[in-house]
């Protein structure tokens, strides 16, 4: 498997899961949440329940995942559709940035079993 | 504010919620450890995810982004895409000072993408739109 098939198959979950929460938007309302379901984050999340903790689990609601996807889909692309432009004309050694920045965007998912210790920066 | 400036703050203020929310309430299970208590894999936990949408009991809302630990990995990685990026255009700014291949055009393909999240705060500037 390749660093990009890993990121790809990685970003298509991130999707999945998002696109499968019943609401898109969470935001917080009167120190409380807003748009969640409740249930399911009390049963696998406790803590991203609590009101004091609204501010923080409302800024990763599935629309912020599926934003972040589609800004790691563009880095992708770009580091696989120009090889050779602009960064790779100055490779530094044998890593060049582009091939860099895909392994620092692989650096959350580094824990899944498909993930490959040769692609930590 | 440039953009590297920007992504800097958001990711400051990611960070400092996620930690705040740590600190709060500490989340002693990790993704590794959430799949192994419930003897899942992650290819079941998205199947299932998909076959009955995410209200069921097993499925880690790590994988949706929310978890602290999840978020501090994010912010870690985009830091170190910026630094090499960074460095990148320093290392190019010094090798070839009048050439093309200066810090913009870097920036638009690797970092622009990055402060698409936040296109929604006021400091965001319409011109780093990839």
């Amino acid at each position: 498997m390749t660093l990009i098939e890993f990121l790809t198959a990685r970003l298509d979950e991130d999707e999945l899961v998002a696109r499968s929460c019943a609401t898109e938007r969470w935001t917080v309302k009167d120190g409380w949440h807003d748009g969640l379901d409740m249930e399911v984050l009390s049963s696998t999340y406790p803590a991203c329940i609590e009101p004091e903790e609204a501010t923080h689990t409302a800024r990763h609601d599935p629309a912020r995942v599926l934003a972040e996807v589609e800004a790691k889909r563009r880095i992708v692309d770009a580091a696989q559709r120009n090889p050779h432009a602009p960064w790779d004309a100055y490779a530094i050694g044998r890593d060049d940035l582009g091939r860099r920045a895909l392994r620092a965007l692989a650096l959350p998912y580094a824990d899944h079993p498909d993930f490959d210790e040769g692609w930590r920066p | 504010m440039t953009l590297t400036e920007f992504l800097t703050a958001r990711l400051n203020e990611d960070e400092a919620a996620a930690r705040e929310t740590l600190t709060k309430r500490p989340d002693p299970v990790s993704r590794a450890e959430f799949l192994a208590e419930h003897e899942i894999s992650d290819a079941e936990v998205v199947r299932r995810a998909a076959a009955r949408r995410i209200a069921f009991h097993d499925t880690n809302t790590w994988l949706v982004g929310v978890s602290p630990h999840r978020v501090l990995a994010e912010v870690e990685a985009k830091r170190q895409l910026i630094n090499r990026v960074e460095q990148h255009a320093e290392f190019v700014d010094a090798v070839r000072e009048t050439d093309s291949l200066r810090y913009d055009r870097v920036a638009l393909h690797l970092l622009a993408p990055l402060a698409l999240p936040y296109a929604d705060h006021p400091d965001y500037d319409e011109a780093w739109r990839p």
